[in-house]
Formats: structure tokens, sequence, C-alpha cells
């Protein structure tokens, strides 16, 4: 099992590379979202209280930022989805919290 | 950590395909869950006695522990069981990784701050308390060969390996309970989770939230539900292990470089990786180091889900977003 974590972090260090990198720090609810634009970014964007999307791309690789009306943002990069849970509606079978 | 207590409760009906097993162990909120239930039993047992090995070694709170033992060592080198031996590399690997972030000298520190027994037995409040703050002794005076199972520590330096215990047992577990029963299997200790086997069709559901609790209990704070096919979730939280000295609220994610609880910038951070230790030490380091954690989460595309003291909530690395009308606080 120690070889997991070397194999994760030779994966994650594969992930540094030159991308665009987007992120929006939403406010709360109805408040103008404002996007902070990170150390590499050649994007940003702002949004209103409804669901945005925008995307760039950049050494080929794309970032996708989304910012929705629950006031959540999201920043995602294709490469990096992997280990990326998906989203459900169910009844959930445990749960995961500070403890 | 603390004995073991049995609060055994029925799996929720629909789950007809998968097993469900809760109960108290090592001071927290125990759950496992198999795909063939004909094999919970077995896979309880098995989960059972890993935290027994697991609490004999790695309690700071049982004076009869290994760890404990530690203590008396007095700057000494001394040989460790296999099992300490694996934990204390675990952690030190982490504080590596982390550039220090985790360290597991950090026990007086924590004893100092009022939690030096099992949290149950820690008062919720008290008078004040001075808090002084200087550098935990720091991971890298440790001395330790893994080969030789030898642990040589300056003197006066005491381990706390809960930032990294309790997510490598949930790994160890998961991939011996799927190994040897032959299902998938999810393990569960304290909301740090780890998978092993096949999933369930539709994957591992888990609910993300500020403190972990039975999933047929409602949400503590912001929650999402999402689902893992594969890998390992981790949540650390400020909202968590909390106690009261003087009016001050303290919590139980240090700062190794202050040797005090760190100041909340995200109350709570989830992150998904391959192993729970993995996921675990990035959800921890996150809390610890504030603002700066999303940069690298957003570099490296780390899946992350972080909740900022004001309840909102940022995803990285493909983390989905939280949907509108999603749960909310209890």
């Amino acid at each position: 099992m120690f070889d997991q974590p070397k194999r994760t972090r030779r994966r994650d260090r594969a992930r540094v590379n030159a991308i665009t990198s987007v992120v929006g720090v939403s406010g709360i609810a109805g408040a103008v979202a404002l996007a902070v634009a990170l150390p590499g970014s050649t994007h940003s964007t702002s949004s209103s209280t409804s669901s945005t999307s925008s995307s760039t791309s950049s050494s080929g690789s794309t970032t996708q930022s989304t910012t929705n009306d629950s006031g959540t943002t999201t920043t995602n990069n294709n490469s990096s989805t992997s280990q990326a849970p998906q989203s459900t509606n169910q009844n959930a079978q445990a749960t995961s919290g500070g403890s | 950590m603390s004995a073991t207590t049995t609060t055994t409760r029925p799996a929720p009906a629909a789950e007809a395909r998968v097993g469900a097993s809760d109960w108290t162990a090592i001071g927290t909120q125990i759950r496992v869950l198999v795909t063939n239930p004909g094999r919970l039993a077995a896979a309880r047992a098995i989960l059972e006695s890993d935290l027994d090995g697991l609490d004999r070694a790695c309690s700071r709170f049982r004076p009869d522990s290994e760890l404990a033992a530690l203590d008396a060592a007095d700057g000494r080198w001394v040989t460790l069981s296999p099992l300490l031996t694996e934990a204390i590399g675990v952690a030190l690997d982490a504080a590596r990784d982390s550039d220090g972030d985790i360290d597991p000298t950090v026990g007086e520190a924590m004893s100092a701050l009022g939690y030096d027994r099992d949290l149950a037995l820690v008062a919720a409040s008290g008078p004040a308390i001075k808090l002084s703050a200087r550098p935990v002794p720091g991971w890298r005076r440790i001395s330790f060969d893994r080969g030789s199972r030898s642990l040589r520590m300056p003197p006066g330096t005491r381990l706390d390996l809960g930032a990294t215990a309790k997510a490598w047992a949930a790994d160890r577990a998961a991939t011996r309970i799927a190994q040897r029963l032959r299902c998938g299997v999810l393990v569960s200790l304290g909301g740090d989770i780890a998978t092993a086997g096949p999933a369930p069709r539709g994957g591992w559901r888990v609910r993300v939230q500020d403190v972990t609790g039975h999933p047929d209990d409602p949400p503590s704070g912001q929650a999402q539900t999402v689902a893992l096919s594969d890998g390992a979730l981790a949540t650390s939280s400020t909202t968590a292990r909390r106690w009261e000295r003087g009016g001050a609220v303290l919590h139980h994610i240090l700062n190794p470089r202050d040797g005090l609880p760190a100041p909340t910038i995200w109350r709570t951070v989830s992150v998904a990786a391959a192993d729970c230790v993995t996921a675990n030490v990035a959800a921890t380091g996150a809390i610890i180091r504030g603002r700066a954690a999303l940069a690298r989460f957003e570099q490296q595309g780390i899946p992350a889900r972080l909740v900022d003291l004001d309840g909102r909530v940022i995803t990285t690395g493909g983390w989905p977003p939280v949907p509108s009308g999603a749960e909310r606080s209890a």
C-alpha cells in the first residue's frame, strides 16, 4: 500500500505543467461573483447569480470555471479528474466530515 | 483513541445489496460497507481486529500503548513493533511530503491545549489557559530507521499520529478486507474513507459535511453527496474536536510552526485521492495552509471541496459543483 502515495505524487507532479488556472470566489447568494486569477492565469471572469461558465485553453490543457446560483464555484482542469467523485442525488451510504 | 463500544444500527432498507455495520472505536465512528452482505460479519471482524491493534500501538491516551511508552525513552533508541513502525513511517512521509504542515511531533502542544485524553473526556469548556506560540520539536529531529524498526527522539518530544493513523488504517483495512473476502468494501474511520474492490453500481455514495455522522442523520453544516468509484476521500474540519478555554475556541488541527490551532480560513476541506493517507494529508494541510492551499489544489488538479468560514464552497480538480437546492445545514 505504500506504493500508492508515491504513484499519486508522481501523477500530481505530472499535472503541474503550464496550465491555465482560473478560480472564482463567489459571494453570498444574490451577490456578484468575483473571479480571482491565480498565478499563470490568462483568463478571469465574473458573473451574476445565475449559472455561468467559461473556459480557456493554454498549453494543451483546458480549464473550465463555473459559478452556479447556489454560490459554488468550480474550476475543472481536464487533466485531473481521475480520482474526482461524481455528482449523485441518491441517499448517502456513508459520511465524511471532521471527527 | 479509546476502547471499542458497539452501537450497531441497521443498514438502510434500500441498500439490499450492500451490507453496513456501524460502531464506535478509537474515539470515533466506524462504518464498514460491503457489496456482499454475506461477508459483512467477516469484514467487521477484520476491521475490529485491525483497530484493536492500532489502538494498542498508536493511542496517545492509553497508558499501556506502545506510543505512550516512547515518552519514557528519554532520548534513547527504541525498537518498535512492525505496526508502530509502519504508522510512524507513514506520519514521517506525510511530514516530508507536506513540507512540515503535518508534523507528528505536535503531541506535547496538543496536550498543553487541554487535549490530553479521549475527546469524550475533555471538558467542553473550562477556565482560560496560557497559550504559548512556539514551534513543535519538528519531525526532522526524529531519527528513524524503518528497516531495523528503530526510533530515537529528543527528550520531551511526544508524538501524535492522529493526522495520519486513521487514514492509514482505513487504507490498510479496506485492502485487506477486499483481498480476503473478494468483494467491494468501504471503510470509514471517522469520515476517513478508503475503498477497495469493485464499487456498487453508481459508486459508493458519500455525503461530505462539517462533522462526520450517520448517513441517516441530518447533515451538519454545508453538505453534498458524491459518488466514489474507487480510491479514497477524507475530510478535515475545524468544526470537529473543539473545546473552549476561557471563552477561546480551540480545535485539534495545530500549525506545527507555532503549536496553536490553525486559524480558520477553511472550516472544512474534503479531498479525493487514490488513497486515504494522501487525501487526508491534503485536506488537513489545507486547513493549516489556509488560502495558499487553494492555489496548490488548482495547480495540481487535486479534486477538493473547500468550505470557508462563511459557508461558501469552492471546488477544484473536477470535484462536482454543488447543485442548486443542495443539502444545507440541519
